[in-house]
């Protein structure tokens, strides 16, 4: 009786994605001010992370920018109809932040060190949602480091790479269908490691009122060789060789996709900023996650979960108004596909079509200090669907207002 | 002033947005063509709640019947009273010793394995009386199908063994049949699924005491009760039979429970010399024995050879069969498998086609009476085999581990019975254009392991 032959769905996990899902880019308050275009745009230390190319061409000697957002995000279940069952997400909140420094050895060539988080998320649906058996919380976290070079290569174009060390954490809890006196078992995943990258971004301004970039971010594989899984069962099912270890160590991989970006910006009149991004993401490197316990059972095998994910795009526009010297005022929208299959979705990461409307505003204090406000608001479009392996389907509705607030400092 | 304007706008734009949960489209449930006023439940011990084994509150609670008739608490019925055991126990039908009947199964080590075990039920349930016009549940644990036209089902006075104490508890009057205090309630509404009992009680006993209920018998009765429920118009659903084969009472002790090694099996040959004499002179299988898993011997005493003969793999030993015996009293080797342990292929082909018959009855009968007909063989089977995916985790048919079993290794866990309701549901809804929602199934319970 104790060699139990259970089939466990096990090991389904997700996170929220950063171009669509609530890990957005928010790794500038003017940029996500401005719909977060960016690319096409100098905007001075930030260029490191919307396209360094644009750094080259910065007109300060130095340039220091650091803030964050707020992330309240409200998710929505409502089960395959007929059905009256609802749940809402109880989310942390998400506190993304940037710092970026930078300065001009010469005139041809700025370095600059860059610190964001362009993944990261916190999602909890709680212990005993009816997915529980898919996934109760979740909580990932990527802190990407990039030291950067651009290069002036003349008046009119600047060239830059950066290199991303990532620094990824991951921790998530689900249920497990085996009840003891105290209600359902559960295991916990959790792991650390650091990953490598590198972007790259040309950055073109044919005239005063025009320019244009297009930047690279490439993938970082973030593999997790030394992950830990602990389970929590009833305490007969406990046992290294049939059932269930107290803790495995786990190999697990989960792709941060390629971002290639096209932007263009158009200053109108003296006081009016346009720009456009086109936003490519490679999201078909995802296709699969899979677990490799160390300590494998016959209740307890490597799980293979399948994801297929899609390449996407992300379309967004941006308008900065200046009232005056001191003020701007700023308006962007967007538009963010999914790259989730239908039949593949998740409530680890109910993805869906999002449209992000955003304001902000920006205020000179003095001519060295600056200050940017942003609000953004994401409007998750109704999503029908579920994921077949585990037959869970409902609709997922989302939404998410994300306040915003930086510090620039320039001389 | 223009720059505090426009923050002030944003901070309570902000105020407001964050607020906001996404809106949601809500589900509206609806009763088609159906009333569903006044639902009452009739049947054996699936629609009393009887779980692990026995029957108490626990497993009142979490009934298909109940979980039905809370369900339909979304399309107009307003309650679903049922005769609950008043004692925090438990009981069943199993005496452990004279006067002691058994509580709930649960599991324990024992031998450093988990195995079912009975507790001690308590027998004052049967004494109980909870007897109530406003009565919903007329399930009946142990009840046939016949049964519950019977007059004085739960009459003491009949003397033990030859009434049904559980009825006893809620029967109207000594002289009520089941039926009649069903249709007392005077239902908008009526799940009927009988019938399990009326081959299952042969099946449990090996197919060696009680008996298959005439498949033309079943018929009349049936027909006979059905004509007096709808008499009012009510409407309804019937539930049928499952096959034997799908329920792990019969399924989970294998016809090869016999491992043996080298040595064994060749001193178990040469103690089957005659035998296989005797058998090769009339053209009967041999007993043999080899290393691995091997066939039991059983009892068969329309054998031909000695009444004794090796069980088939189609073949189906009891969950009841006492396996410690087998390795310490040789049975199965040296001692044959008694035969109430046993389903040969005689009975169980008398038990499918039984239950055959009745589930032609039973759809028919829905059919002429334009009730909803609720595929519970369908829904076994599929359990059985390919096991079903809801929400997360996969259901089988397997004892203890399958999820919808629970340690009596015929009755439903909390979570077997929400499955087995969300069938009912689906039946109602496609029949009656209504628009029940199902039951949650993460919501009920599955077997407890200490």
């Amino acid at each position: 009786m104790k060699r139990i032959g259970l089939f466990f769905g096990l090991f389904v996990l997700g996170f929220q994605l950063f171009a669509e899902g609530y890990q957005v880019n928010l790794q500038g308050n003017r940029q996500t001010g401005m719909g977060h275009t960016g690319a096409g745009l100098l905007m001075g230390a930030s260029s490191m992370h919307f396209n360094p190319g644009a750094l080259g061409l910065m007109d300060k000697k130095y340039d220091f920018s650091f803030g964050g957002s707020l992330i309240f995000s409200n998710n929505t279940f409502q089960k395959q109809a007929p059905s009256t069952y609802e749940a809402q997400s109880d989310n942390p909140m998400g506190t993304p932040f940037y710092f970026y420094g930078a300065t001009k050895i010469s005139d041809k060539l700025a370095v600059g060190l860059a610190i964001t988080t362009p993944y990261g998320n916190s999602l909890k649906w709680g212990d005993d949602w009816d997915g529980k058996y898919l996934i109760q919380d979740i909580s990932l976290r990527a802190i990407f480091i990039q030291p950067t070079v651009s290069y002036k290569i003349n008046d009119k174009l600047g060239f830059g790479v950066g290199f991303m060390a990532v620094n990824g954490n991951v921790d998530l809890n689900k249920a497990l269908p085996l009840q003891d006196m105290n209600g359902d078992g559960s295991t916990n995943i959790s792991g650390n490691t650091w990953a490598y990258g590198f972007n790259a971004g040309l950055s073109y301004k044919p005239s005063d009122k025009l320019s244009f970039g297009i930047s690279y971010r490439s993938e970082v594989k973030v593999k997790l060789d030394e992950g830990e899984a602990t389970f929590n069962v009833p305490k007969d099912l406990y046992d290294d060789e049939t059932s269930f270890p107290a803790k495995t160590k786990f190999k697990a991989e989960l792709p941060m996709p390629t971002n290639i970006t096209f932007g263009v910006g158009y200053q109108i009149n003296d006081k009016l900023l346009l720009a456009a991004d086109l936003q490519y993401v490679g999201w078909s490197a995802y296709e699969s996650l899979d677990f490799d316990f160390e300590n494998n059972t016959p209740i307890l095998e490597d799980s293979q979960n399948q994801r297929d994910f899609e390449n996407t795009m992300v379309y967004r526009l941006g308008a900065e108004y200046a009232m005056n010297e001191k003020f701007q005022f700023r308006a962007g929208i967007y538009y963010d596909t999914t790259p989730i299959p239908e039949d593949l979705l998740t409530p680890e990461t109910p993805g869906t079509d999002k449209i992000g409307m955003s304001l902000g505003c920006g205020y000179q204090i003095n001519d060295k200090l600056s200050l940017d406000a942003s609000l953004l608001y994401i409007h998750g479009t109704k999503r029908e669907d579920g994921y077949a392996p585990t037959n869970f389907y409902g609709t997922y509705y989302s939404n998410a207002v994300i306040p915003g607030i930086g510090l620039n400092y320039s001389f | 002033m223009k720059q505090y304007i426009f923050k002030y706008a944003l901070l309570l734009g902000a105020v407001a947005l964050w607020s906001c949960e996404p809106k949601v489209d809500e589900f509206t449930p609806s009763t088609g063509t159906a009333d569903f006023s006044k639902f009452i439940a009739i049947g054996d011990s699936y629609t009393a709640g009887y779980t692990d084994g026995a029957l108490g509150r626990r497993g009142q609670e979490e009934s298909f019947s109940a979980i039905l008739g809370k369900q339909l608490m979304y399309v107009g019925s307003d309650s679903y009273n049922q005769p609950f055991v008043l004692s925090e126990s438990s009981v069943g039908s199993t005496q452990l010793q004279p006067g002691v009947f058994n509580g709930y199964y649960e599991l324990n080590i024992v031998d450093g394995s988990l195995k079912p075990q009975p507790t001690v039920g308590d027998a004052n349930i049967f004494g109980e009386q909870v007897a109530s016009a406003e009565n919903q549940n007329y399930g009946v644990p142990g009840a046939k199908l016949i049964h519950l036209l019977a007059e004085g089902f739960g009459n003491p006075a009949a003397g033990f063994g030859n009434y049904n104490p559980f009825y006893t508890r809620f029967m109207s009057q000594p002289m009520a049949s089941v039926l009649g205090d069903a249709l007392a309630a005077q239902a908008s509404f009526i799940s009927l699924w009988a019938g399990n009992n009326d081959v299952l009680a042969y099946a449990m006993a090996g197919g060696e005491g009680d008996a298959i209920t005439d498949p033309a018998i079943f018929a009349g009765a049936y027909s006979q009760a059905l004509t007096a429920l709808v008499a009012n118009g009510a409407k309804g659903v019937l539930g049928n039979i499952p096959a034997v084969e799908t329920i792990p009472f019969f399924n989970t002790v294998p016809y090869n429970a016999l491992p043996l090694d080298q040595a064994t099996a060749d001193m178990l040959n040469a103690a089957y010399t005659d035998y296989n004499a005797a058998a090769d002179a009339n053209g009967l299988p041999r007993i043999e024995f080899s290393a691995g898993a091997n066939a039991l011997v059983i009892a068969d005493e329309s054998w031909p050879l000695m009444g004794i003969r090796q069980i088939k793999a189609d073949e189906k030993f009891l969950l009841t069969l006492p396996t410690d015996k087998i390795a310490n009293e040789g049975w199965g080797t040296q001692v044959p498998v008694p035969a109430e342990y046993v389903l040969d292929a005689t009975e169980l082909a008398a038990i499918a086609t039984a239950t055959a018959e009745y589930n032609v009855t039973i759809k028919s009968l829905s059919e002429q009476h334009g009730f909803a007909h609720a595929d519970l063989n369908m829904k076994m089977k599929e359990l059985s085999t390919t096991g079903i995916i809801i929400d997360g985790h996969t259901y089988t048919g397997a004892f203890v581990t399958g999820g919808v079993f629970s340690l009596d290794g015929i009755h439903a866990t909390g979570r077997g019975s929400a499955i087995i309701a969300n069938a009912f549901i689906d039946a109602i809804n496609a029949k009656f254009d209504a628009s029940i929602p199902r039951a949650n199934i993460n919501d009920y319970n599955m077997v407890e392991f200490p």
